[in-house]
């Protein structure tokens, strides 16, 4: 979407119209759901916060000035959620290991294409989540925001309250961390 | 930015190639439609309570303002005494009325009417007396308004 185009469906959206909301719905949840998925590795809780998120989008909405990028806005709502959300799981001392589980099959659409390469590809794709599972949640956090927001290190620091310097060493030591782990199922 | 974290960031975009096979997750249909119905019952929850608070800030100013009419009213009467009223005449008329009532107490008790038999005059005297009371104390009440 063209910024014109982003510009006037917020303009709609900040008057609440259905239809406007709904749009910013198709729009953007794909990359919300990921995000949420990845950080709660729950797909039950990814779609719970997805519409906390939007709900909460719908509610503040009007307070929204288009200055910056609306990426960096709702992404920062999906993460502050996904945090809260993880903060109160580890109050109730439930660790997220089942979640976790969860998080390691493929929620694609499931293209098929060729048998072969699919189930190869499906394999990586496991392996690749389950590992992610396994890196500290600040980790996970920062590379995850980076993967589906599509948004710059820089923004993702703004969107964390961390030092640009922070946000890049949490980054490349997660990155190493996966690398190492991939490395080690082989 | 220095040169360091700007190497660093490099370094780091090229290492999230990693993530490139990182499977994109999409929602259920049903799920993305549960959050459109939530998104639009939201926005018009949101609507009606906008309607309902301006149907009550406008009610609320209607009373405000018959309040203020009402009060307006009552002081304007209360003022416009207060204006017809000279406030220097008012006094001087008191003191004479006072004066007056004064004078014929006095005049009554030393004559013993108060105390024994009173006659014809001392009737009319007492009658007037109690007049004179009456108008130095309507004379007061202006004295007071004014």
């Amino acid at each position: 979407m063209n910024d014109t185009g982003l510009d006037e469906l917020l303009r709609r959206a900040a008057r609440r119209e259905p239809e406007a909301l709904c749009k910013l719905v198709e729009t953007y949840s794909p990359r919300v759901f990921g995000l949420l998925y990845r950080l709660t590795g729950s797909r039950d809780a990814a779609e719970d916060l997805l519409q906390e998120t939007f709900l909460r989008v719908v509610r503040v909405i009007g307070e929204y000035r288009h200055v910056g990028k609306f990426e960096s806005w709702l992404f920062r709502i999906s993460a502050n959620l996904a945090r809260d959300r993880a903060r109160r799981l580890v109050r109730r001392g439930e660790s997220g290991v089942a979640e976790r589980r969860d998080a390691m099959a493929s929620p694609g659409t499931g293209d098929a294409g060729n048998p072969a390469e699919y189930l190869a590809r499906q394999e990586m794709e496991q392996r690749l989540a389950a590992c992610l599972q396994r890196l500290s949640a600040a980790e996970r956090e920062v590379i995850v925001l980076r993967h589906y927001s599509g948004l710059a290190f820089r923004e993702i620091a703004a969107i964390l309250k961390i030092p640009l310097g922070t946000a890049l060493a949490r980054a490349h030591r997660a990155l190493q961390r996966l690398r190492q782990e991939l490395a080690d199922e082989d | 930015m220095s040169d360091e974290l700007h190497n660093l960031e490099q370094t780091v975009e090229q290492e999230m190639a990693l993530l490139r096979d990182l499977p994109a997750a999409t929602p259920r249909p049903e799920c993305l439609a549960q959050v459109k119905a939530a998104v639009v019952a939201e926005a018009g929850r949101l609507a009606r309570r906008r309607r309902a608070l301006w149907w009550t800030g406008t009610g609320l100013g209607a009373a405000a303002a018959v309040l203020l009419a009402v009060g307006w009213l009552t002081f304007g009467r209360h003022a416009r005494a207060i204006l017809t009223s000279d406030p220097d005449t008012a006094l001087t008329e008191w003191a004479a009325a006072l004066d007056e009532s004064n004078a014929r107490l006095a005049s009554l008790l030393n004559g013993g009417g108060m105390y024994g038999d009173v006659g014809g005059d001392e009737n009319a005297e007492v009658d007037e007396l109690f007049r004179s009371l009456d108008e130095s104390l309507r004379c007061f009440e202006n004295l007071e308004s004014g």
